[in-house]
C-alpha cells in the first residue's frame, strides 16, 4: 500500500470515529431536559462533515485499492463471508449515513425543536448504525489475513 | 494515550463513587460534593475520548502491520463492547432510568473489565467466559456497593 492510501486509511477511519462519537453526543444532548443549542450544532455539524470526509476517503480507497488488492484476499481467505456480506452492508447503509447526519444539523440549525423526539429517534438510530459500521469495518480489515 | 485514557476512566469512576458515599455519610449532596461529582465525570468523558480514538489507533496499527488476526479477538471485541455498554449507561444514568447503584456499578465493573481486559496480555479465553466473568464480577460489585450505601444511607 502506497504512504497516500495509508493516510488515506487512516483518516477515513479517524473521521469515522469522530462522526460516531459526535452523533452520540447530538443524541445525549436532545434527550437532556435543556439541550444546549451551540453543543448540539457543532456536534452534529461535526457528524455530518467528518461522515462525509470518511465517505470520500473511503470510497476513493475502495476503488483504487480494495476492490483490486484486498477484496480478493478476503474473498480467497477464512473469512470470505466478511466481503460478501459485511462489506456490501457496510456499504450500503453508509450511502445515506452522511445525509441522515445532514438533515440532523439542518434541522438543529433552525434552533427550534419543535420536533425533538423525532430528532431522537432519529439521532438514536443514526448513532446506533455507525455503530455497526464501525464494527463492520473492524470485521472487514479483520478479514485481511 | 491508550493508557492514560484508561487510567482516567478507571481512575473517574473509582473516585466518583468514592465521593458518592463520602456525600451520603455526611449527609448530604452539598455543592461543593456536586462540583467534584461532575468534574470526575468530565475527567471520566476526556478519557473515554483519548481511549477510543487511541484505541482505533491500535486497530490501525493491527491492520498496516499485518496483525489483522488481532482483529478477531474476544478480548478486543469485548473491550470495543464495554465502551458501549458504557456509553449507553450514562445515557441511562443521565435519563434516570437507571438506578444509582446500577449505574455506579456498570460503570465501575465495565471500567475495570476493560483494564484487565487490556493489562492481562496472556488472557486467552472464549467470548461467553468472558462475558460470564463481567456478569460475575457486576453482580458482586453491585452487591458490594449495596452493603456499603446501606451502611452509609446513600440512595439506592
Amino acid at each position: 500500500m502506497t504512504t497516500f492510501l495509508t493516510i488515506l486509511l487512516v483518516v477515513h477511519v479517524l473521521f469515522g470515529v469522530i462522526g460516531t462519537m459526535s452523533a452520540y453526543v447530538v443524541w445525549r444532548e436532545l434527550l437532556r431536559s435543556q439541550p444546549r443549542q451551540r453543543w448540539l450544532l457543532w456536534n452534529s455539524l461535526s457528524t455530518w462533515v467528518t461522515w462525509l470526509g470518511a465517505w470520500l476517503t473511503g470510497g476513493y480507497y475502495y476503488v483504487v485499492y480494495y476492490g483490486e488488492q484486498v477484496k480478493p484476499v478476503i474473498k480467497a481467505g477464512e473469512y470470505a463471508w466478511a466481503h460478501s456480506v459485511v462489506t456490501e452492508w457496510k456499504e450500503h447503509i453508509f450511502l445515506f449515513l452522511p445525509f441522515l447526519a445532514f438533515v440532523l444539523w439542518l434541522e438543529l440549525r433552525s434552533g427550534q425543536l419543535a420536533r425533538r423526539q423525532s430528532l431522537v429517534w432519529l439521532s438514536g438510530i443514526t448513532w446506533f448504525l455507525s455503530l455497526g459500521v464501525t464494527a463492520a469495518g473492524v470485521l472487514i480489515s479483520g478479514a485481511v489475513q | 494515550m491508550h493508557i492514560i485514557g484508561t487510567a482516567l476512566g478507571v481512575g473517574g469512576s473509582t473516585l466518583a463513587e468514592v465521593f458518592l458515599l463520602h456525600s451520603a455519610r455526611a449527609g448530604k449532596l452539598n455543592e461543593q460534593s456536586l462540583v467534584l461529582i461532575r468534574g470526575t465525570y468530565q475527567v471520566i468523558r476526556v478519557g473515554t475520548v483519548l481511549l477510543v480514538l487511541s484505541g482505533f489507533g491500535y486497530f490501525l496499527l493491527y491492520r498496516l502491520e499485518g496483525d489483522s488476526d488481532r482483529l478477531y479477538n474476544e478480548r478486543f471485541w469485548l473491550k470495543m463492547v464495554l465502551v458501549v455498554v458504557i456509553a449507553l449507561n450514562s445515557l441511562l444514568f443521565q435519563q434516570h432510568k437507571i438506578s444509582t447503584l446500577w449505574g455506579s456499578a456498570i460503570f465501575f465493573t465495565s471500567w475495570y473489565a476493560a483494564l484487565i481486559l487490556g493489562a492481562w496480555r496472556g488472557l486467552d479465553a472464549a467470548w461467553w467466559i468472558l462475558v460470564l466473568s463481567y456478569m460475575v464480577g457486576l453482580l458482586v460489585v453491585a452487591g458490594v456497593f449495596t452493603v456499603l450505601r446501606k451502611r452509609y444511607h446513600a440512595p439506592l
